[in-house]
């Protein structure tokens, strides 16, 4: 019993994370119909720019963490100015923006490789430990839960009340109806980016303090991200929160019944059954095309 | 010099090959792909397992690899019916994750992540130099073959397909079965492909079909252009021009391997944005 | 019409390109052909040039850059020593991307276009079996660093190695735990690459051979990060001692964390490639009571000594593999001792590695088998909160 306890706060743990990852991909494809797979660069960059303040210069992590938010915004939002937004204005087709987001992806883990090597970066924090009877989770791994929590439920009310979430939502729904009615699509897209990668600098933190960091993590990151938000349903927050622990769920089961060489191919497998049977995802709003 | 240019020259046939069958689905059908890495990596195992452990010839091998590949091929082209776009290239990657467990996990016939070596050329052909010659008339073959298909009335149905799906199927063309016989013709050619990549490199292991080759396909695709099997061609030679010209750069050695995937993307990047028909593609980025 | 156009305007570009390169670029001087007979021979004017390749991108470069510091270590120390009898070494380097189509690659353009005749190698298994398919037949030597495939062993006779197989550390330490620790039960978790499941198997055999029984066996795949229900899988099956087999220290010290926390208890043993002195000084609470085979890499050594405080002294950090760079280190002296004693022919050379008996190294007293595998002998280290201790030589 204890066993299938002890699965469920790894599915958990896992799940927190892919949630951050996938909520931040979520905001970005909701306004500009992009898979930007480059998502998962950002997290790393967002991870090492805070080892770098924090570990290697010393400074204070708060610091730390402000540099990384910056640092990933300004790659985000670069990412999205110098490429996206080019290939917009001349109404790319879908798989031009496909290709672009892999090459991104490739030439980022390149230069992180060349920025900051390829050594071991690890923060060495020491957590408590708490025990039940068998049970364990650490102080960090609730911290870990408790902020994605947390910033899912603000990011989701932003989304719902605020009037920015409303021009999201509608942009999300059809842009050129959007752009008519006075949005501007093209401020919305930026500030979709914008709070995507500061999701992503604050996944890459909590990442690198539980996980430590490498710089091939970008891919697997993101590709685990887009799943579970097409699980969850393309375009809401809450699905692909939900959808993430699915994910995470999924892959613990796989490890425990079949091994872990079946654990990064549980993923496509939920995610094929859920486009042939519900293509909506869970709570997805509306159809994908 | 010469024995170098000859490896690059055959693995540009090879990639070629590849290419061009990518393009059919990709750039004719519009079905984004990117599971055909690991429909190569089946070819090739599937000729490895097929000569080192049950010593069958080379000619049975190839035949068999090659029909397995397209039966996989025609079995990706059914889900498409109801997903597409990106989300059938994602369900696509799912495929070449899959197909890379079942490469490192059925040890008993793959050896898993130790690889298989000691693949043989078929005879006759074990000379660097003839061997190039024999993949050279396969890649013309597979360009010839496709050439036709792409210029029938059936490469228009497909084109038809990927401009618009409902137009095509208002005009009462059979959209499904196209798809799976552009996608079964994709398998069976980038299966061959995977064959003469096992059996030139002579060992390969799970990682030899991993993305670092779906990263060179798709930009040789879009760099040459879609729907245009020159343009693929054209395609795989600049990336490797590209790519191994890069090598007689004099830059700082531990700079060497980073800078040479940076400026690989930047040329990327720049023909995505400036040129996004590729070279002389017929199909628009845009 | 205006797609022919396209592609003529293609190839000429091909070709202008290729020509530039070509005439740009001259590869150097194919070494000149050996002279008759041991003693006389002439090392021609000139820098001599190796090969050099390792995985600098991808996932390999996590080990490929560290192991291209230790090379280029030796190859400065040895150019502002005077060089080879007055020669400087000059390397050229491919990056081998860890993958045998790119291995292949990178060996083709040393060996054609640069001409030649020694390639050293700090890379994995699969581009070195993939080069050796091009170095044997061109009658160019290759010298790894790091790849430990067991197949290696037999993959040619100008093949050779200065790092041991796999298949004697894993039978090093389960023979020690089982032997002298007196274990019953043992369990492994293994990273699924050609490395460490080298190590996993040979641990699995020699532990059955000698009366143990494997209770658990989890893999995981490269880029993973959590390990949590493997270890809840071997926690359940409660083994006496648990082997550690990671590609690298990033996810070795990941999994000794979570076995921390998830209150494992068993003998833990880890793979050499996790006894980097950084990776265990940032990580001492993980390390407080762990065992590993590696060979000997004794500080008290004067070659191991001046390589540690070099390589200090040079890169401002400690080796991260030391038993790995070592080795990488090794290779650039070792090859400086043959073209000394015996000229740049590689028949020669090879000749003089199987003739060579305790060559003192850094990693150890170096000699070599029938295979061009490296003979050293192992130690078990016991890492207790963080200090190394070194328990002596073990011979299964």
């Amino acid at each position: 019993m204890w066993i299938i306890a002890q699965i469920f706060i790894n599915a958990i743990i896992a799940g927190s994370v892919y949630a951050l990852v996938a909520s931040g991909l979520t905001f970005i494809y909701a306004t500009s119909r992009i898979f930007h797979l480059a998502h998962g660069v950002v997290i790393l960059f967002g991870a090492y720019i805070f080892h770098f303040v924090w570990v290697e210069q010393g400074l204070s992590p708060a610091l730390g963490v402000l540099f990384s938010i910056l640092g990933s915004v300004a790659i985000g939002l670069l990412m999205n100015e110098l490429v996206y937004e080019q290939q917009r204005k001349r109404h790319a087709k879908r798989l031009a923006y496909l290709i672009s987001t892999i090459a991104l992806l490739m030439l980022g883990t390149s230069s992180i490789i060349l920025i900051f090597n390829t050594s071991l970066k690890s923060f060495n924090i020491q957590t408590t430990v708490y025990r039940f009877d068998q049970l364990n989770i650490t102080l960090m791994q609730i911290i870990l839960i408790v902020i994605s929590c947390f910033l899912l439920l603000i990011l989701s009310a932003v989304v719902k009340y605020t009037k920015f979430g409303k021009a999201m939502r509608a942009t999300s729904d059809n842009d050129e109806v959007a752009s008519i009615m006075g949005i501007n699509t093209r401020q919305i897209r930026r500030l979709s980016f914008g709070i995507g990668s500061l999701l992503a600098a604050v996944a890459g933190i909590l990442i690198g303090l539980e996980f430590n960091i490498d710089p091939n993590m970008g891919v697997y990151l993101a590709i685990k991200g887009f799943t579970a938000m097409v699980i969850g349903g393309v375009g809401s927050i809450g699905g692909a929160i939900f959808g993430a622990f699915l994910v995470g769920f999924f892959e613990q089961i796989a490890v425990w019944y079949f091994g872990a060489g079946w654990k990064n191919s549980i993923a496509f497998v939920l995610l094929f059954f859920f486009l042939l049977l519900r293509p909506r995802g869970i709570f997805g709003l509306k159809r994908f095309r | 010099m010469f024995a170098f240019l000859i490896y690059i020259l055959t693995l540009i046939c090879i990639y070629s090959i590849i290419v061009m069958s990518l393009n059919l689905a990709m750039g004719y059908t519009g079905l984004v792909n990117f599971g055909h890495i690991g429909l190569l990596g089946v070819g090739a195992y599937t000729s490895a397992i097929l000569t080192t452990k049950f010593d069958v010839s080379f000619i049975f091998a190839i035949t068999f690899a090659a029909i397995l590949c397209a039966l996989i091929g025609a079995l990706l082209s059914i889900p498409s019916r109801k997903i597409k776009d990106d989300y059938f290239a994602l369900l696509t990657l799912g495929f070449l994750f899959v197909s890379g467990a079942v490469f490192i996990n059925w040890t008993d016939m793959t050896r898993g992540t130790l690889g298989i070596r000691g693949i043989v050329r078929p005879e006759g052909f074990a000379e660097p130099i003839s061997f190039f010659v024999l993949t050279f008339i396969m890649s013309l073959v597979t360009f010839f073959i496709l050439e036709k298909v792409t210029n029938s009335p059936f490469g228009r149905v497909l084109e038809a397909i990927r401009d618009d799906e409902q137009v095509a199927e208002s005009l009462g063309k059979n959209i499904d079965r196209a798809k799976m016989v552009a996608m079964t013709l994709s398998g069976f050619f980038v299966g061959i492909a995977g064959v003469f990549m096992a059996h030139f490199i002579r060992f390969i292991n799970p990682a030899s079909f991993w993305l670092d080759p779906l990263v060179i396909s798709l930009a040789a695709v879009v760099i040459g252009g879609l729907a245009s099997l020159r343009g693929s061609i054209l395609g795989v030679i600049l990336v490797f021009t590209i790519s191994e010209s890069l090598r007689f750069l004099s830059l700082p050695s531990t700079m060497i391997g980073p800078m040479r995937v940076i400026l690989f993307m930047i040329v990327l990047l720049v023909v995505i944005l400036f040129r996004p028909k590729g070279i002389i593609g017929r199909a628009d980025l845009d | 019409m205006k797609s022919n156009s396209a592609i003529l305007w293609a190839i000429a570009i091909v070709i202008v390109i290729l020509g530039i390169v070509y005439f740009s670029k001259p590869g150097p001087e194919a070494p000149a052909t050996p002279m008759e007979g041991e003693a006389a021979f002439e090392i021609p004017d000139g820098p001599i040039v190796l090969g050099a390749m390792d995985p600098l991108t991808g996932e390999g470069a996590v080990y490929g850059i560290p192991l291209q510091n230790a090379t280029m270590l030796a190859v400065n120390e040895i150019n502002a020593a005077g060089g080879v009898k007055g020669h400087q070494l000059q390397l050229v380097w491919e990056d081998s991307k860890c993958n045998p189509q790119d291995g292949g690659a990178a060996a083709q353009k040393l060996i054609e276009v640069d001409k030649v005749s020694f390639i050293i190698s700090g890379d994995c298994s699969g581009a070195a079996l993939a080069a050796a398919t091009l170095t044997e037949p061109a009658g160019v030597m290759l010298f790894s660093a790091a790849a430990s495939s067991p197949d290696l062993s037999t993959a040619g006779d100008l093949v050779f190695r200065s790092y041991p197989s796999d298949a004697m550390a894993g039978r090093v330490i389960a023979s020690y735990v089982i032997k002298q620790l007196s274990v019953k039960k043992v369990a492994v978790i293994s990273e699924q690459t050609d490395y460490a499941q080298g190590l996993r198997g040979s641990f699995t055999t020699a532990s059955k051979e000698f009366g143990a029984e494997v209770v658990g066996d989890e893999t995981y795949n490269t880029g993973d990060t959590d390990f949590r229900t493997q270890i809840l899988k071997l926690k359940s099956v409660s083994p006496d001692s648990l082997y550690v087999v990671p590609q690298t220290p990033v996810t070795g010290v990941q999994i000794l964390k979570q076995l921390k926390e998830s209150g494992f208890k068993a003998v833990i043993l880890v793979s050499d490639t996790m006894l980097g002195s950084d990776t265990i000084s940032q990580n001492k609470a993980l390390y407080a009571d762990v065992y590993s085979p590696t060979p000997e890499l004794d500080a008290s050594r004067p070659v191991t000594k001046r390589f540690l405080d070099n390589f200090q002294a040079a890169y401002d950090h400690a080796p991260e593999f030391p038993a790995y760079m070592a080795a990488a280190y090794d290779q650039v002296y070792m090859l400086k001792d043959a073209f000394e004693k015996v000229g740049i022919d590689q028949k020669a050379v090879r000749d003089w590695l199987y003739e060579v008996e305790n060559w003192p190294g850094a990693l150890g007293d170096t000699s070599f088998d029938q295979y061009g595998d490296p003979i050293i002998g192992y130690h078990i280290k016991h890492v207790v909160n963080g200090e190394q201790q070194d328990l002596g030589a073990y011979t299964p």
